[in-house]
C-alpha cells in the first residue's frame, strides 16, 4: 500500500516541532539560568557595597563618639573623678635648651666629654704648683716620665703622666 | 497491520493541537510586546522603578592641628512604619520597640496601628514634591518652611529730637548692640515629609496611611535591633548623615551650625559650605514586590561626592584655654559679656575666639527665643568705645609722620586743651605734676596728652590713620555680622568731638578692630586680614586650597611699629598701668606690650517725664586689655574685652587694668609652652628633651 502523504509530512513536522521545542527550551532555559546568575552577582555585589557601607558608616559613628569622649571637658571631669592629679604644663617647668640638631650627637657628645674625664682621672696626671724654695724633689713612680716647668715667679709646675695627651690640672699649695 | 492509536487524523489533530497552542502564546506575546507595550511599561515603571538617593557625608571641620574634630557628620537612620501592612504578630513587638526607641509605648501604639487619616474639609497644605507611591525609597522635597536667619545689627539710626550730640552717639550705640533685634536661628525647613498619604480617600473619607515616621534620628546599631524584631510593618530604612558637634561649645560662634536640612546656616558651616556639602549619588534601578531593590536592574548609577573638610586655623588647645578664662570671668564678674581674641599677629591667622554668652550648636534649634542673642559673635557684631586703647592711633600717627619722638613732651597738666579757638575741658584719670614724654603719655594712659598728640597730626591725617588702622570699615571677616564700628567722617565732628575721639571717646570699634589694630603695631605695621580657614582638603585627605595671609596694608613704617612696641611695652611696666599683665617666668621677662581701655558706657535712662536718654554711667564700663608679646619679637596677639563687670568690682567700679590684664596674663603664661612662645633676646628654643606633637598640646 502507498504510505500516506500526510503522514510522510506529519512524522517529520512533529519531530521538527518536538526539536524546535527541544533546543528552543535549552537555550531558553540557558538564558533564564544566566540572568539567575547575574541576578545572584548583582545581589552579592550590593549587599558587598551595602556592607562596606555599613562599616563606613560604623567607622564614622565611632570617630565621633571616641571625639565626644576626648573633648577637654570629659577629660578633666575624668581626671577629677578617678583623681589622676594629672594638671597643664606650665612654662615654670621647661627648662630652656640649644637648639638640638641631633639627640644622638649630642648624647654621643656628652658621653665621650665623660669619658675623657674618666680617663683622666684614672690617668693620674697631676700638675702641682709650688713656690721653688719649698718644692721638694718629686719623687717619680717607675714608669712615669716627668718633666718640669720652672716659672719666674715663685711656683713651678711639675707634670707626671702615664699618658702626656691625657693631662689633669690640679691647683694646690 | 494495526497502526493503534497513531492513525493519519489523530496525529494530524495532536500537531494541530500543539501548533495551535504555540500559535495563541505568540499571539499572546505579540499583544504584550507590541499592542499592550507602551500601558504595560508604564505601570511596570510606575510600580518598579525607583531612584536611591545616596546622600553625601557633609564634610568635617578640625582645628588647626588636624586633629580636633570640631564638627562632622554621624550616620542616622529614620524609622518608618506603613500601619497598613501591621498584623496581630507585631503588635506583641510593640514594647519591645517603644524601648529600643526611647519612646512611651502608647505614642509608639498610636502611630503604628493608626491607619487611617480623615481627609479635612479644606484643602491641607500638600507636601512639595511628595510622590503618590508608597515607596518608602523615593526622595520627598522639604516641605517649605519660613527660613529665619540671624540679623545683622540695625544701622546707625539718625539723631532724634532733644538729644547732645553725646546722647545721639549713645543711642546709637545702644541701638546698634541691641540683643532684642537678634532674630532667631535659621532651622531650615523639615527635611521630609512626616507621613505619606495614599491620593484616593475611601467612601467614608478616610485615606490610608502608608508610611510614618516613628523617629527621626536613630543609631545603626540601634535599628539592626529592630529590624531583628522582625516586624512587617517596618519600611526600609532611610539613611542619613546629622550634624554633630563633638565638643559641644567649643569656637561655637565660629562653627556655627548646619540646620535640618544639613545646610550650613551660620559661621564656617555657612561660609564653606560650597566645600563642605558635597555631592549626592543616585542610582536608578527597580524593586520587587516587596520594596527590595533588584541589584540586577540597576540602569544607572552616579556615585556620591563626599564633603571637604575644612582645617581652621583655630588651636582647640588655645580656644580651650579662652573659653576656661571666659568662664571664670563669668563667675568672678558676671559681665553682660565678654570676648577674647587670640592670633598670631605676623599672619592674620586667629588662634581662639570666644564670647560670653556662648550657645551650644547641637541644641541650637531648642534655644529659646530671649536667648537667641547668645549666637551673635559679639567679638564682631557688637562695638563699644575702645577708650584709651584707642590712643595707639594718635601716637602711631604723630611718630610716623615724624612730628615726635619717644622723648618729646607735652604738658599734660592744663585742665583744658585748646583747638580752634575754643578751650575744651578734658578729665585726666591720673595727676600728673610734670610734663609727659610721649612713652609716658601711653605708659600713663594720658587724655590730654593724647588729645595733644592728635591736633599735632591734624584732623584729616588722624581720620587717614584711623581708617588705615580699620576704624571705620569691615575687615572683611565673614563669620558672625562685621560691624564696622561708628566713626563719623571728618565733616560731622564738632571741635569738641576731636579732642576726645583720640582718647577713645565718641568713636566705636569691635574687639576684633582692637584686635587687629594693635596686631598692626606688632606685626611691623602691618593690617592683615583676620582669618580662621587655614586648608580645604578632600576625603583623601589631599590639600585642596590652602589660604595664605592676607595683608591690607602697610599702615606704618616698621620702625615705627618697633618704636610703639616699646612705647606699649611700658604699660606693663612697674610704672605702667596694667603691671599686672606682665608676664614672667624663670626670671625671664617676655616683654608684654599692650594698652588698657576703660570706657563708661551710655545706660538708657528714662527721665521724668517719660523721656528717655542715653547717657554715660559711672558704674557701667567695657573694660578691655589688648596686647602682644614679646615686644622685641611679637608672636601672639591677645584681647579681653569685658562688658559691664563693675558690680562685682571693688569699690563698684570695673577698670581694665584690674579686671581685664590680669585675664591676659593668666592666658598668656599658659600659651608660652603650647604655642613654643620664644623668651625676647633668645636665639635658643625652649623645648622639652622629649617632646612630641602630641605631647606639646
Amino acid at each position: 500500500m502507498k504510505p500516506s502523504t500526510t503522514l510522510a509530512f506529519t512524522h517529520p513536522a512533529l519531530l521538527g516541532l518536538l526539536v524546535t521545542i527541544g533546543f528552543g527550551g535549552t537555550l531558553g532555559l540557558g538564558t533564564v539560568w544566566l540572568r539567575h546568575r547575574i541576578s545572584v552577582v548583582a545581589d552579592t555585589n550590593a549587599a558587598l557595597e551595602k556592607e562596606t557601607n555599613r562599616v563606613q558608616r560604623q567607622i564614622e559613628d565611632t570617630r565621633a563618639l571616641v571625639e565626644a569622649e576626648s573633648t577637654n571637658e570629659v577629660l578633666r571631669s575624668r581626671n577629677e573623678r578617678m583623681q589622676l592629679g594629672l594638671t597643664e604644663l606650665t612654662q615654670q617647668q621647661i627648662q630652656p635648651v640649644l637648639e638640638i640638631e641631633n639627640p644622638y650627637l649630642m648624647l654621643a657628645e656628652h658621653n665621650r666629654r665623660r669619658a675623657t674625664e674618666r680617663e683622666a682621672a684614672a690617668s693620674g696626671v697631676t700638675i702641682r704648683l709650688q713656690t721653688p724654695s719649698a718644692m721638694p724633689a718629686p719623687e717619680i713612680p717607675a714608669g712615669e716620665t716627668s718633666g718640669s716647668v720652672t716659672t719666674p715667679t715663685a711656683s713651678s709646675i711639675s707634670l707626671t703622666s702615664l699618658r702626656p695627651d691625657r693631662v689633669r690640672v690640679a691647683l694646690g699649695q | 497491520m494495526s497502526r493503534g492509536f497513531a492513525s493519519n487524523y489523530r496525529l494530524v489533530l495532536i500537531a494541530i493541537g500543539l501548533f495551535g497552542c504555540f500559535a495563541a502564546l505568540g499571539a499572546r506575546l505579540v499583544c504584550l510586546h507590541v499592542v499592550d507595550r507602551d500601558q504595560l511599561v508604564r505601570n511596570i515603571v510606575k510600580t518598579r522603578r525607583q531612584t536611591i538617593i545616596d546622600p553625601a557625608r557633609r564634610g568635617d571641620i578640625l582645628d588647626a592641628t588636624g586633629t580636633a574634630i570640631l564638627a562632622t557628620s554621624c550616620p542616622m537612620v529614620r524609622v518608618a512604619v506603613d500601619p497598613m501592612m501591621f498584623s496581630k504578630k507585631d503588635e506583641t513587638k510593640l514594647s519591645q520597640l517603644a524601648e529600643l526607641l526611647d519612646m512611651p509605648l502608647e505614642e509608639v501604639r498610636r502611630i503604628c496601628l493608626t491607619q487611617y487619616r480623615k481627609v479635612a474639609n479644606s484643602p491641607k497644605p500638600t507636601l512639595s514634591g511628595a510622590k503618590a507611591s508608597a515607596t518608602t525609597n523615593s526622595p520627598v522635597e522639604a516641605k517649605e518652611a519660613s527660613l529665619l536667619k540671624v540679623n545683622l545689627p540695625t544701622p546707625v539710626a539718625a539723631k532724634g529730637q532733644d538729644e547732645s550730640d553725646d546722647e545721639a552717639f549713645g543711642r546709637q550705640v545702644a541701638e546698634s548692640n541691641d540683643d532684642s533685634k537678634v532674630a532667631g536661628p535659621d532651622v531650615g525647613g523639615t527635611a521630609d515629609a512626616e507621613e505619606e498619604l495614599d491620593d484616593t480617600p475611601d467612601a467614608q473619607g478616610l485615606r490610608p496611611i502608608r508610611w510614618v515616621v516613628l523617629k527621626k534620628y536613630v543609631a545603626e546599631d540601634t535599628f539592626d535591633k529592630i529590624k531583628a524584631l522582625g516586624i512587617a510593618g517596618l519600611c526600609a530604612p532611610e539613611r542619613r548623615f546629622v550634624r554633630v558637634y563633638p565638643h559641644n561649645d567649643l569656637a561655637a560662634h565660629l562653627i556655627g551650625y548646619a540646620n535640618a536640612e544639613g545646610k550650613g546656616a551660620a559661621g564656617v558651616e555657612w561660609y564653606s559650605d560650597f566645600y563642605l556639602r558635597g555631592q549626592n549619588g543616585w542610582r536608578e534601578g527597580e524593586k520587587d514586590g516587596r520594596q527590595h531593590e533588584l541589584a540586577q536592574f540597576q540602569t544607572r548609577e552616579v556615585p556620591r561626592a563626599d564633603g571637604y573638610s575644612v582645617r581652621l586655623s583655630i588651636d582647640q588647645a588655645v580656644q580651650d584655654i579662652v573659653e576656661i578664662e571666659l568662664d571664670r570671668i563669668a563667675k568672678t564678674y558676671q559681665p553682660l559679656k565678654a570676648t577674647i581674641i587670640v592670633s598670631r599677629p605676623n599672619t592674620g591667622f586667629i588662634l581662639g575666639m570666644a564670647n560670653y554668652p556662648t550657645f551650644n550648636p547641637n541644641e541650637y534649634s531648642s534655644l529659646p527665643k530671649d536667648q537667641w542673642s547668645r549666637m551673635r559673635n559679639i567679638a564682631v557684631s557688637d562695638s563699644y568705645e575702645p577708650g584709651s586703647v584707642f590712643k595707639i592711633v594718635a601716637a602711631s600717627a604723630a611718630l610716623e609722620e615724624g612730628l615726635v619722638t619717644a622723648e618729646t613732651t607735652f604738658n599734660c597738666t592744663t585742665e583744658k586743651i585748646a583747638y580752634k579757638g575754643k578751650e575744651y575741658s578734658l578729665k585726666e584719670d591720673h595727676h600728673f605734676d610734670h610734663p609727659l614724654t610721649v612713652a609716658e603719655i601711653i605708659s600713663h594712659s594720658s587724655n590730654r596728652g593724647a588729645a595733644q598728640l592728635a591736633i599735632l597730626v591734624g584732623e584729616e591725617k588722624f581720620e587717614h590713620y584711623a581708617h588705615e588702622f580699620g576704624f571705620g570699615e569691615k575687615l572683611g571677616f565673614p563669620f558672625g555680622g562685621e560691624s564696622p564700628g561708628i566713626f563719623h567722617p571728618r565733616a560731622r565732628w564738632h571741635p569738641k568731638d576731636f579732642t576726645r575721639i583720640p582718647m577713645g571717646q565718641a568713636v566705636t570699634a569691635t574687639a576684633l578692630q582692637m584686635h587687629q589694630a594693635m596686631a598692626t603695631i606688632a606685626s611691623g605695621g602691618v593690617l592683615y586680614r583676620p582669618q580662621i580657614i587655614s586648608e580645604v582638603r578632600d576625603p583623601a585627605n589631599n590639600v585642596v586650597l590652602r589660604y595664605r595671609s592676607s595683608k591690607i596694608d602697610q599702615v606704618i613704617s616698621p620702625q615705627t611699629a618697633y618704636t610703639m612696641c616699646r612705647l606699649l611695652q611700658g604699660v606693663a611696666s612697674p610704672n605702667g598701668t596694667a603691671k599686672d599683665a606682665a608676664i614672667k617666668i624663670n626670671g625671664i621677662d617676655y616683654e608684654v606690650a599692650g594698652k588698657t581701655g576703660t570706657a563708661q558706657k551710655y545706660i538708657r535712662t528714662v527721665l521724668a517725664g517719660g523721656r528717655v536718654k542715653y547717657l554715660p554711667s559711672t558704674k557701667n564700663h567695657v573694660v578691655s586689655f589688648v596686647g602682644f608679646f614679646p615686644a622685641s619679637n611679637p608672636q601672639v596677639a591677645i584681647s579681653v574685652v569685658i562688658d559691664d563687670a563693675d558690680a562685682h568690682c571693688v569699690g563698684g567700679v570695673a577698670y581694665g587694668a584690674a579686671v581685664a590684664a590680669p585675664v591676659f596674663k593668666r592666658i598668656g603664661e599658659k600659651l608660652i609652652p603650647i604655642l613654643s612662645i620664644v623668651p625676647p633676646n633668645q636665639s635658643a628654643r625652649s623645648e622639652l628633651a622629649a617632646v612630641n606633637a602630641g605631647g606639646r598640646r
